[in-house]
């Protein structure tokens, strides 16, 4: 028994009934995904304050949940800051491993917090002379950013 | 090809007829060795393309994602990595060398490997429809993948989905193995044997996910669609040594598989022991596959099709056609995962639907245009 081209029938229905099941299993994990959507999959918006060059300042701050990898939950953050007579703008990507965590091979782990009612995790990391501190809450969520260099002092909140 | 050679026009008067004959052969050997140089030409000059094309994608390949951050500072940031230089920007460099090129080198060793898994498949069982997936090998490991994610057994405990996937894609073909050994090992009994595991791991698989939860079924589905981006250094290394292992083995036996490919008979007269050559290379192309789909889950269409594209190009003779379809299956993979992070950006297809979209519609093209002879 052999399924050579010359006997073009069998091939075609493996090969579709193959095709069939891939189109089916994708399906059934889109409708998976949709109906319980992981909760990792989220962007959020922070509020900024703080002073700059000894002024005071406003800013915003985003995060955007970037599939690049299904071991790691990566985020990319981009933030501005302005003053009366400065403004200042960066990014930064916070990569957190299955535990829910900061990977430990990029940022420093300094401790926890109590703030409010939650507890916050705190992490650390130096990119351009700018030192974030990152307080770390449920579900990867970056609850607080602590942004200190020479010449700043800024805190970015999560908007509620 | 005949340009260069004289004819040759017969005149008895002044040489033998037996003199003829033998400068007629002479000229016929000479013709079929320029015709063998030609091919060979032809057969090398298609797998340096491929290994060409193969590599300009996968530089390419790095430099797709999601998150921001562009060509150049991809290449600056690996080669930090190369030169061991502590980067400036460290996020930057994890996307680039840490995430992106794991992911990339998974994508050419898979394709690799699988490939040339099918190719081996196809050959030592004359049948063009056999690939690890029609021989059990995927569905085995999907089985593993979802006891560990559905009821958390792990067959070794901390090894997780990977070990209990590369365990039960080996049983598949542990137990061809044995109903070959108690029956003879030829191809109809193999490849029934793989058809009949498939379905049953399949039905497994399913029966376990009715009563698996939300969260468990849509990871276990995620595993099924296959994915190369969760892999590290770590995982690259094992696939590497695996593949690279087989792919020697494999090379070492493709003159075997050619006098296999006469049929058994011949190759028995030709004193190979058919029987425990193939059982010799349904282990070694087990591993390598059960290694790659543990890792990536199941990736389909690569190993079946991509022997079939190389064939057209290098003909039968396994010694071109294993190195051919493993660039061919490299480049698939490669592209496959372009294809998948390019069409709705800046989320992900699964790989394994990108390369069944491909692959799929291209077998069916190369079973309606191509003859009997293309592949047996």
């Amino acid at each position: 028994m052999e399924f050579g081209f010359g006997g073009k029938a069998m091939p075609l229905a493996l090969v579709l009934v193959m095709l069939v099941g891939s189109f089916a299993l994708f399906a059934i994990y889109e409708v998976v995904m949709i109906s319980n959507p992981d909760p990792h999959f989220h962007s959020h918006e922070y509020s900024i304050s703080g002073t700059f060059y000894g002024e005071e300042c406003e800013g915003i701050m985003t995060s955007e949940y970037k599939p690049e990898s299904t071991s790691e939950y990566i985020y990319e953050y981009k933030w501005t800051a302005r003053s009366e007579n400065h403004s200042y703008d960066d990014d930064f990507g916070v990569f957190f491993g299955r535990n829910e965590m900061p990977l430990e091979s990029i940022y420093d782990y300094i401790g926890e917090e109590a703030v409010g009612d939650k507890v916050l995790q705190i992490w650390s990391y130096s990119h351009e002379g700018i030192d974030y501190t990152l307080y770390v809450g449920e579900l990867c969520t970056i609850e607080m950013v602590g942004i200190t260099a020479d010449y700043m002092l800024l805190i970015a909140v999560l908007k509620k | 090809m005949t340009g260069i050679i004289p004819s040759i026009k017969h005149d008895d008067s002044k040489v033998s007829k037996e003199k003829y004959a033998e400068i007629e052969k002479k000229i016929e050997a000479v013709r079929f060795r320029e015709a063998y140089s030609s091919l060979k030409r032809h057969r090398v000059l298609f797998i340096v393309v491929a290994a060409v094309m193969m590599i300009l994608c996968g530089m390419y390949a790095i430099t797709i994602g999601s998150y921001t951050i562009t060509f150049s500072e991809v290449y600056e940031n690996l080669w930090y990595w190369i030169s061991g230089t502590t980067p400036p920007d460290i996020t930057k460099y994890h996307i680039a060398a840490e995430v992106r090129l794991p992911r990339v080198l998974t994508a050419l060793l898979a394709g690799v490997g699988l490939a040339i898994a099918g190719t081996t498949m196809q050959g030592m069982l004359k049948n063009p429809l056999a690939d690890p997936y029609t021989m059990g090998i995927s569905s085995g490991a999907g089985f593993g993948a979802a006891l560990a994610i559905i009821l958390g057994f792990e067959i070794i405990a901390g090894g997780g989905i990977v070990i209990n996937a590369f365990v039960f894609a080996v049983i598949p073909a542990a137990i061809i193995l044995m109903m070959s050994k108690l029956h003879t090992a030829s191809p109809t009994v193999m490849i029934l044997c793989g058809i009949g595991m498939m379905y049953l791991f399949d039905a497994l698989t399913q029966l376990f996910m009715i009563t698996a939860h939300p969260e468990d079924m849509s990871a276990v589905y995620q595993w099924m669609v296959g994915s190369i981006s969760g892999t590290d250094f770590n995982n690259v290394l094992v696939i590497l040594v695996i593949v690279l292992a087989g792919s020697i083995a494999l090379q070492a036996m493709s003159k075997q598989l050619n006098v296999m490919g006469l049929g058994d008979e011949s190759a028995k007269s030709l004193g190979i022991n058919v029987e425990n050559r193939r059982m010799l290379m349904m282990i070694v192309l087990t591993m390598m596959a059960a290694a790659i789909v543990s890792f990536t889950g199941i990736i389909g269409f690569v190993g079946l099709v991509s022997p079939h594209i190389a064939r057209v190009f290098v003909g039968t003779d396994n010694r071109y056609l294993i190195p051919a379809s493993a660039l061919v299956g490299a480049l698939l993979l490669i592209v496959a995962d372009i294809i998948s992070r390019v069409v709705i950006a800046p989320n992900i297809l699964p790989i394994g639907v990108v390369t069944s979209c491909i692959g799929g519609p291209l077998f069916l093209f190369l079973i309606l245009k191509a003859r009997r002879e293309a592949w047996a």
